[in-house]
C-alpha cells in the first residue's frame, strides 16, 4: 500500500515519552484471565505436491521425512503426517478452483468466491475460541481480489474473508489502539480526536447500512448483513491481556518500503506475516492466524528458493519430466515453504506458546500435475493441549471412505482440528462427504 | 452462469453445474446472447422482444470497485490526477467469478471495511479536504453554515443525488457532536468521513420501489450513476446530476445525448482504457517470465509494448473510424526505437509513432505485447491463445477441463516431452483424441495452433524451438460465422474483424463490464436491439456504446423480494 494515505494511526505504536499524555479513555476491555486459551494456525502451500519427494518412508511411529519435510526433523515428536486425505466435496470449477474454495469449508463451493455455501474451519473455530477476537488472515501476495484461485477463507454465511496482504496495515490494525503497558501512557489529543472522528464516521455507517438492509431485495441481503457485521466489528475495543511475552519490538523494527505487490517482495513479507502472526499470539491479540502463501495456481518465480520458473507451471511440469533440474526447482519450492512453517513452530515453542496451539497445513490439492484430489498433503503440528497424538505418520490411502472410495475425508481432518480445538462435532462441513474425526489421532 | 451456447463439439460439463465426476454430456445449448449465434440459431425474434421492457433481470447491488473509488474522488475534487488511496484495498472480485476478467466491487469484510474506513478519515482530514470546505468560519454561526454548505453541496456529489432536509441534518449532527468534542476541523472531518464510509457513496444505490418482481424505470439520478460509471469510470458530473434532476434521461434520445457528451468527453478515456487493459489482460505482461531473452526483453520494453498495445486499441475508440474492423484488424502499430530493434520492425525514436505494420501484424492479436502474454516462458502457448479467441471475441463459454472420470478417479494427462524434431502440435496430440478432452479441444486448439508464428516473446518465427518449420494452419469450428480453415494468424484476425458473432460478444463483453454482472436471459432483447444496432452502424464502436446506454437493461431494474 505504498500510495496509501497515513494515518496517525501509528501514532499509538510510537508514541514517544515526549508527546502529549491525556489520562487513561477507553482502556482495552480485558479478556478474562483464564488457563492457556488454544490456539489455531492454517498455513495454506498451494498447488499441491510431489508426492515421492513429500511422503515419508517407515511405519507410523518410525519414519524418515523426506526431503520436502525435512526442515520439521526438529519438530518431529510433535508432528502429524497425514497421507492419503482426498477431497470428495464438489462444486464448481477445476481443480484449482474447487480445491482452493472447499479446502477449510469441507462443501461445495460457488462461483465468483465472494460467497461459499458455509463458513471455513478457521472461522468456525474462531468463534469458539476467538472470545471476541478477529481470526488473523494474513496473505504473501494472495492477490488483492477475490476469486475461486485467491480466496479459501469464508464467514458464518459463506462471505468472503479476504487475507490481509500488507504485513504493515495487518500490524497497525491490530495493534491499533493497544498499548502494550497501559499504566505509563494514555492517548495523545490527536489520537482522542482521530478516536472522535472515527466512532462519528463508523456509527454513520453502521446505522445507514442497517437502513439499507431494511429495504434491501433478498439478494442483496446477505452482502448488506456482512458488511454490517464488519462495521460492528471494527466498533469494537480491542481485547488483550499481554502476558508477559509480549512484544511489538520486532514488528515495529521492520524495515520500511516492502511493496507487498511485488514479487520480488515475497520472502520479506512472508518473513514479516510471520512474525506478526507470533506477535498477535503473544499479545494475545488473536487466537486463530491463517497465513496464506500466494494463491491456487501460483504465479510466483521462487528464485530464492533456487526454482528456475513460476510456481504453477512447474506443477505441472511444464518444463518436461525428463529435465530433472526442473523438478528440483519444484522440490525446492516446497521445501522452502516448511522452512517457514518450522520457523514459525520454532518461534512459538520459543515464546511458550506452542503447548495448546496447533498448526494444521494444507494444499488444495494432492499432485499438482494432475489437480488431483487425491493424496492432498496435510499436517498437523502440536498437541492442542493434549488433544492430539503426535510424532505419528498417518497413511489413510488404504481407507475406504463414505463415498464408497479410498482415502480419507478432507471434511475428517476439519472434523479432528475442529474437535481438537474444543467443538465436539461429529462431522464438519458437508455431512454426506465425511466419516468422521480421522482415526487414531484423538 | 448461464450461457453455453455451443450447440455442438463441446462436450463436457457445464461450468457450474453437474462437478467434477460422472460421465460428460452434452452442453445444453442456452441463450443465445453472448455466444456464437451468428446463424441465428436460438436468437429472440422480433417480435418476442417488442413492447414495454418487461425483460430485465433481477441484479444485486453494486460497490464501486478500487479504480471506481478513486475516479469518484477525483470527480469529488479529493484526489489528484495519479493519486490512489484504493490501491491496496482487497476485496474485488471479477464480474462472474472468472480467474481474470472485468473487475466488480465485491463484498464487504472486516479488512475491507476497516480499509475503506480509514480511507474515509484519512481523504477528509487532507489538505485536498479542507479546500474544498472552502471556509474559514468564526464564530459558531459562521461554523454552521459553513457545515451547511458543504453537506448540501457535497454530501449531493459524493451520494449523486440531492439529499432530504433529514438526512442533511443528521449529517450536521455528526458535525456537531465531534465539533463539540474538539473543533471546527474535527467536525467537518467527521462529516466528511462519515459520508465517505456511507453505502449512499459505496455503493451505487438503485431504490426498490414497486412490487416484487415488477420491472420499474430508474430514476433519474440512478440513471445518471449508471451512465457515468460505465463511461467515465467514475460519478456524475454536476451537468450530468442537473440533468439527471430535470429528468432529461427519462427517454432513449436523453439517454443516448448524455452518453454522447460523456464519450466526446476526456474523462471517458480512462474507462476505456479500463475495459481495454482487462478484456485483454495486458496488465500481467509485467510479471510473465521469460526465458531466453535476457538482455533485451527489459522491464522498459515490456512497459512500452503494453503502452503499445493499449495505443492502438484505444485509437480504435477514439481515432477518426471507432470501428469494430480498426480494434481488430488495424494495419498501424505504435512503435518506438527500442520495439523496433527487439522485433525488427521500423520506426525510431523515443516515444511511439505509428508506423505501418508488416503483414505478420495485421491487429492486435498479433501484436508482440499480446503474443508474449499469451505465452509460456519458453515456448508459444496455442492452448491460452485458441482459449482468448473462443472466449473474449466469440464469447463460448467453455466448460473447466474434467478433473476425475466416470469413476472419481484423477485425470492423468501427459503433455508430450519436448525436444528435437517435436512440434507443439504432437506434444497436445492427447488434447484431440482423448474422448474426455476432445470435445472442447477440437474448438481451442486449432485456433491456437494458427498463432504458432510467435514465440514466447511476441517475434515473429518461421520455425520453432526445436527447429521443425512451423505450420500455421488453422481451422475455426463451432457455431459462428468465422468458421473456416486458414492459414496464419493474419487471415484468423481478418476473418475475425469481419464476423458478426465478434461484434456481438464485443457488445457483450461492455456489458458484462459497463453493468459490473455477467448478461442473464432477461437481458437477451436489450442486447440483441444493441448488437442490430452496431450490425447496422458497420461495426461503429461509439454507437455501441450509445445503444448499449440506452438500452431497457440499463433504463430498468427489477424490483427484487424483499
Amino acid at each position: 500500500m505504498t500510495s496509501r494515505f497515513k494515518l496517525a494511526r501509528r501514532s499509538l505504536l510510537q508514541l514517544a515519552g515526549g508527546a502529549a499524555t491525556l489520562p487513561l479513555l477507553g482502556a482495552p476491555r480485558m479478556a478474562q484471565a483464564q488457563a492457556a486459551p488454544k490456539r489455531l494456525v492454517v498455513v495454506f502451500v498451494p498447488d499441491g505436491t510431489i508426492p515421492s519427494a513429500w511422503r515419508p518412508t517407515g511405519s507410523e511411529t518410525d519414519f524418515t521425512l523426506p526431503t520436502i519435510l525435512a526442515p520439521l526433523e526438529p519438530h518431529k515428536a510433535d508432528l502429524i503426517v497425514v497421507d492419503g486425505v482426498r477431497r470428495l466435496t464438489q462444486g464448481v470449477g477445476d481443480g484449482h478452483e474447487q480445491g482452493m474454495t472447499q479446502i477449510l469449508t469441507g462443501r461445495a463451493n460457488l462461483a465468483g468466491a465472494t460467497k461459499s455455501t458455509g463458513p471455513s474451519v478457521d472461522e468456525v473455530v474462531n468463534q469458539q475460541i476467538g472470545e471476541g477476537r478477529l481470526a488473523l488472515r494474513l496473505g504473501v501476495l494472495s492477490r488483492d481480489y477475490a476469486s475461486n484461485w485467491t480466496r479459501m477463507t469464508f464467514g458464518e454465511n459463506g462471505n468472503v474473508l479476504h487475507p490481509e496482504n500488507d504485513p504493515y496495515g495487518a500490524r497497525d490494525a491490530l495493534f491499533e489502539g493497544f498499548d502494550p503497558d497501559p499504566m505509563q501512557t494514555g492517548p495523545s489529543v490527536d489520537e482522542l480526536r482521530r478516536r472522535a472522528v472515527r466512532s462519528a464516521a463508523l456509527g454513520y455507517a453502521e446505522q445507514h447500512v442497517s437502513r439499507l438492509i431494511q429495504s434491501a431485495s433478498q439478494l442483496d441481503k446477505p452482502e448488506l448483513l456482512a458488511h454490517l457485521q464488519a462495521l460492528q466489528g471494527l466498533g469494537q475495543e480491542p481485547i488483550g491481556m499481554p502476558g508477559a511475552q509480549c512484544s511489538l519490538d520486532r514488528v515495529n523494527a521492520w524495515k520500511t518500503g516492502v511493496d507487498s505487490g511485488a514479487m520480488n517482495s515475497f520472502p520479506d513479507v512472508a518473513q514479516m506475516q510471520l512474525e506478526l502472526m507470533v506477535a498477535a499470539f503473544a499479545c494475545d491479540r488473536a487466537r486463530v492466524g491463517v497465513l496464506q502463501f500466494a494463491m491456487s495456481n501460483s504465479e510466483i518465480y521462487h528464485k530464492w528458493a533456487n526454482a528456475d520458473a513460476e510456481h504453477h507451471g512447474l506443477s505441472h511440469y511444464e518444463f518436461g519430466y525428463a529435465d530433472p533440474f526442473r523438478t528440483n526447482s519444484l522440490i525446492n519450492i516446497y521445501k522452502w515453504h516448511t522452512e517457514r512453517i518450522a520457523w514459525l513452530v520454532t518461534e512459538l515453542k520459543a515464546a511458550g506458546l506452542f503447548d495448546n496451539t496447533l498448526v494444521f497445513v494444507t494444499s488444495e490439492m494432492g499432485e499438482g500435475k494432475n489437480h488431483s484430489p487425491v493424496d492432498i498433503p496435510m499436517l498437523l503440528i502440536g498437541n492442542a493441549g493434549g488433544a492430539l497424538k503426535t510424532g505419528l505418520y498417518k497413511d489413510y490411502r488404504k481407507q475406504k471412505n463414505i463415498a464408497g472410495s479410498t482415502g480419507a475425508s478432507h471434511c475428517d481432518a476439519l472434523t479432528t482440528v475442529c474437535n481438537a480445538m474444543g467443538i465436539e462435532t461429529a462431522k464438519f462441513g458437508d455431512e454426506s462427504k465425511g466419516d468422521g474425526t480421522l482415526p487414531g489421532l484423538m | 452462469m448461464l450461457i453455453a451456447a455451443l450447440a455442438l463439439g463441446c462436450t463436457g460439463y457445464l461450468r457450474g453445474e453437474g462437478g467434477e465426476s460422472g460421465p460428460p454430456g452434452p452442453l445444453s445449448s442456452g441463450a443465445p446472447l453472448g455466444s456464437g449465434s451468428g446463424n441465428g440459431s436460438g436468437s429472440m425474434t422480433t417480435a418476442e422482444c417488442s413492447g414495454a421492457a418487461t425483460n430485465v433481470a433481477e441484479i444485486g447491488l453494486r460497490r464501486l470497485n478500487r479504480a471506481q473509488y478513486d475516479a469518484t474522488l477525483r470527480e469529488l475534487g479529493l484526489l489528484g490526477p495519479g493519486e490512489s488511496v484504493a490501491k491496496g484495498f482487497t476485496g474485488d472480485s471479477t464480474v462472474g467469478g472468472r480467474k481474470h476478467g472485468f473487475t466488480s466491487g465485491g463484498a464487504v469484510d472486516p479488512v475491507l471495511s476497516r480499509d475503506l474506513l480509514d480511507a474515509a478519515i484519512s481523504v477528509a482530514g487532507s489538505p485536498a479536504a479542507t479546500k474544498l470546505a472552502g471556509c474559514q468560519p468564526q464564530s459558531a454561526t459562521e461554523q454552521d453554515s459553513c457545515a451547511r454548505d458543504v453537506i448540501g453541496s457535497f454530501g449531493r456529489r459524493a451520494f449523486r443525488r440531492s439529499l432530504t432536509p433529514a438526512e442533511r441534518d443528521e449529517l450536521f449532527q455528526v458535525f456537531d457532536a465531534v465539533r463539540q468534542q474538539s473543533d471546527f476541523q474535527g467536525g467537518m472531518q467527521a462529516m466528511l468521513a462519515a459520508i465517505l464510509s456511507a453505502p449512499e457513496f459505496l455503493y451505487l444505490v438503485e431504490a426498490e420501489q414497486g412490487a416484487a418482481g415488477s420491472v420499474v424505470a430508474l430514476d433519474g439520478p440512478a440513471l445518471a450513476s449508471r451512465l457515468s460509471y460505465f463511461l467515465w469510470d467514475s460519478a456524475p458530473d454536476e451537468a450530468l446530476l442537473t440533468a439527471a434532476e430535470a429528468g432529461q434521461l427519462s427517454t432513449v434520445d436523453g439517454m443516448r445525448s448524455a452518453a454522447a457528451r460523456l464519450f466526446d468527453d476526456p474523462r471517458a478515456r480512462p474507462s476505456v482504457e479500463r475495459f481495454l487493459r482487462e478484456w485483454t489482460g495486458i496488465d500481467r505482461l509485467a510479471e510473465a517470465q521469460k526465458v531466453g531473452a535476457d538482455g533485451w526483453y527489459t522491464p522498459e520494453l515490456v512497459s512500452d509494448l503494453q503502452a503499445s498495445l493499449l495505443g492502438s486499441l484505444e485509437g480504435a475508440f477514439f481515432g477518426a473510424e471507432p470501428t469494430l474492423r480498426e480494434l481488430m484488424a488495424s494495419k498501424t502499430l505504435l512503435v518506438n526505437d527500442r520495439i523496433a530493434t527487439a522485433y525488427g520492425l521500423s520506426g525510431s525514436g523515443a516515444s511511439l509513432s505509428p508506423v505501418t505494420a508488416p503483414a505478420e501484424r495485421l491487429g492486435f492479436l498479433t501484436h508482440p505485447a499480446f503474443m508474449a502474454l499469451q505465452a509460456k516462458p519458453t515456448r508459444s502457448d496455442p492452448i491460452h491463445r485458441g482459449l482468448f479467441v473462443r472466449e473474449q471475441l466469440l464469447c463460448d463459454e467453455l466448460p473447466d477441463p474434467p478433473v476425475t472420470d466416470e469413476n472419481g478417479n484423477p485425470i492423468v494427462f501427459n503433455v508430450g516431452d519436448t525436444g528435437p524434431g517435436v512440434t507443439n502440435r504432437q506434444r497436445f496430440k492427447e488434447h484431440t483424441a482423448a474422448a474426455l478432452c476432445a470435445g472442447c479441444h477440437t474448438l481451442i486448439d486449432p485456433l491456437g495452433f494458427g498463432f504458432e508464428n510467435y514465440d514466447q516473446v511476441g517475434r515473429f518465427r518461421t520455425s520453432d524451438e526445436n527447429g521443425n518449420a512451423i505450420d500455421a494452419s488453422g481451422d475455426v469450428q463451432g457455431d459462428n460465422d468465422a468458421t473456416g480453415s486458414f492459414n496464419g494468424a493474419s487471415e484468423l484476425v481478418a476473418r475475425l474483424a469481419q464476423s458478426k458473432t465478434v461484434a456481438r460478444c464485443l457488445t457483450v463483453q461492455w456489458f458484462r463490464y459497463g453493468l459490473g454482472r455477467d448478461e442473464a436471459d432477461a437481458d437477451s432483447c436489450a442486447l440483441s436491439a444493441v448488437q442490430a444496432r452496431f450490425d447496422q452502424s458497420d461495426g461503429n464502436l461509439k454507437e455501441m456504446l450509445l445503444s448499449l446506454a440506452s438500452s431497457d437493461s440499463f433504463r430498468y431494474r427489477k424490483v427484487g423480494a424483499r
